[in-house]
């Protein structure tokens, strides 16, 4: 049985076939679509190594599978920089910012929306979890240093912005203050074109 | 299921390994999920949330999707994910205040993005009077191209229903929409 003509399909102007085309044409923003995509591969990456963690915990791993070795590498990486980082945050408190410790952790992501009153979700992921290739870098690229610095960067730039959003939708003023101290903050950081562009569209709104 | 248009990436991904197939699903699929929640009355930046939910979800069942059947998964995760979202937007609703919520493309002038706003938002509004069941139909027919029996498999309905459901949505959909315009004017 044939299915009937779509409304976009049909021949002549129209108001309806208009605005279904543009919803057609709707797209996120690619800056959405990359952290998403960022935040998603992280969960997965961390999964994996639990789940291959797990498996070698019961005695089944095969030693001949690379990509399982690969996997328990990839634990240890995640396990060892999640201590260290966990074990600094607890033993030397940093002055400041003060907020840097409640901040998202490594892969855990949260289900978007879970905590529908805070906040949109914000990605969770780290510097050192890239989109294209490996998730985990070798060992040798990195120190200890570079994942706590980057790390918390990266979780208290992300955290400053999921308050601004949930700011924007309270409290405008509050919002265009904090998103000049964010910029002052982090001019250069990940979320710095958001930032502007969410400042913009509050500055407009009257 | 066999969906509309999946792209090389997304096919060649179907064959791959896990590590290249998720990539390719949010690269192939992430936009057309995001624009069915968008139209499933969720505004942008609970689209952006729920339709990362959807991956998190795919990625966590990502071996249980059979080759060529990840749009179909996509879909039916986007439909529970914007249930409950809408749910849980519909209790906040006060506590939102409303930015600028349409993502548009580039457009040529500040008029031409304001009439294409206006025009995304008079759609919204006539979906808005649709029933759960038919907008859901109505979205999944004339906006993401999905045929009636590929609908009715993935609602897990008679194909005749998903194409009754059509019919009414259609009929209220041009009726609302026809109404907001007659409106404008007047």
């Amino acid at each position: 049985m044939a299915d009937p003509k779509r409304l976009m399909d049909r021949v002549g102007p129209g108001f309806e076939r208009a605005a279904l085309l543009l919803a057609a044409d709707e797209r996120p923003d690619p800056a959405t679509r990359e952290r998403a995509l960022r935040t998603v591969l992280a969960a997965a990456a961390v999964g994996a190594a639990t789940g291959a963690a797990a498996a070698g915990a019961g005695g089944k791993a095969s030693t001949g599978l690379a990509a399982l070795f690969a996997k328990w590498m990839g634990a240890g990486l995640l396990i060892g920089g999640a201590a260290t980082f966990a074990g600094s945050a607890l033993v030397e408190p940093a002055p400041s910012p003060p907020r840097a410790e409640s901040a998202p952790q490594l892969g855990a992501a949260r289900p978007p929306g879970a905590e529908r009153g805070a906040a949109p979700s914000v990605p969770t992921q780290t510097r050192e979890v890239t989109i294209e290739g490996s998730p985990l870098p070798p060992a040798a690229s990195r120190s200890q240093g570079d994942v706590r610095i980057g790390a918390t960067s990266t979780l208290v730039e992300a955290e400053s912005m999921r308050r601004i959003r949930a700011e924007a939708r309270l409290d405008r003023g509050r919002a265009l203050r904090l998103l000049d101290q964010h910029l002052l903050r982090f001019p250069g950081g990940e979320s710095a074109s958001e930032a502007r562009a969410l400042r913009d569209s509050l500055a407009r709104r009257k | 299921m066999k969906m509309p248009a999946i792209s090389g990436t997304l096919a060649k991904a179907s064959m791959g390994t896990d590590t290249e197939r998720l990539p390719a699903l949010m690269r192939d699929g992430f936009d057309a999920v995001w624009r069915l929640l968008r139209r499933l009355g969720l505004p942008a930046d609970a689209a952006d949330d729920a339709a990362q939910e959807v991956f998190l979800v795919a990625a966590r069942r990502l071996g249980e999707i059979a080759p060529g059947s990840e749009r179909s998964f996509l879909y039916g995760a986007a439909l529970r994910i914007a249930q409950t979202a809408r749910r849980r937007l519909s209790r906040d609703a006060q506590r939102h205040v409303q930015l600028d919520d349409t993502r548009i493309a580039a457009t040529p002038t500040p008029e031409a993005a304001l009439d294409t706003r206006q025009q995304l938002e008079a759609l919204d509004r006539a979906l808005a009077a649709l029933e759960h069941d038919e907008r859901s139909v109505f979205v999944l027919f004339e906006i993401e191209r999905l045929t009636l029996s590929e609908i009715a498999e993935l609602l897990l309905i008679p194909r005749g229903t998903a194409a009754s459901r059509l019919r009414r949505a259609r009929s209220r959909f041009v009726r609302a929409l026809r109404t907001q315009k007659r409106g404008s004017r007047g």
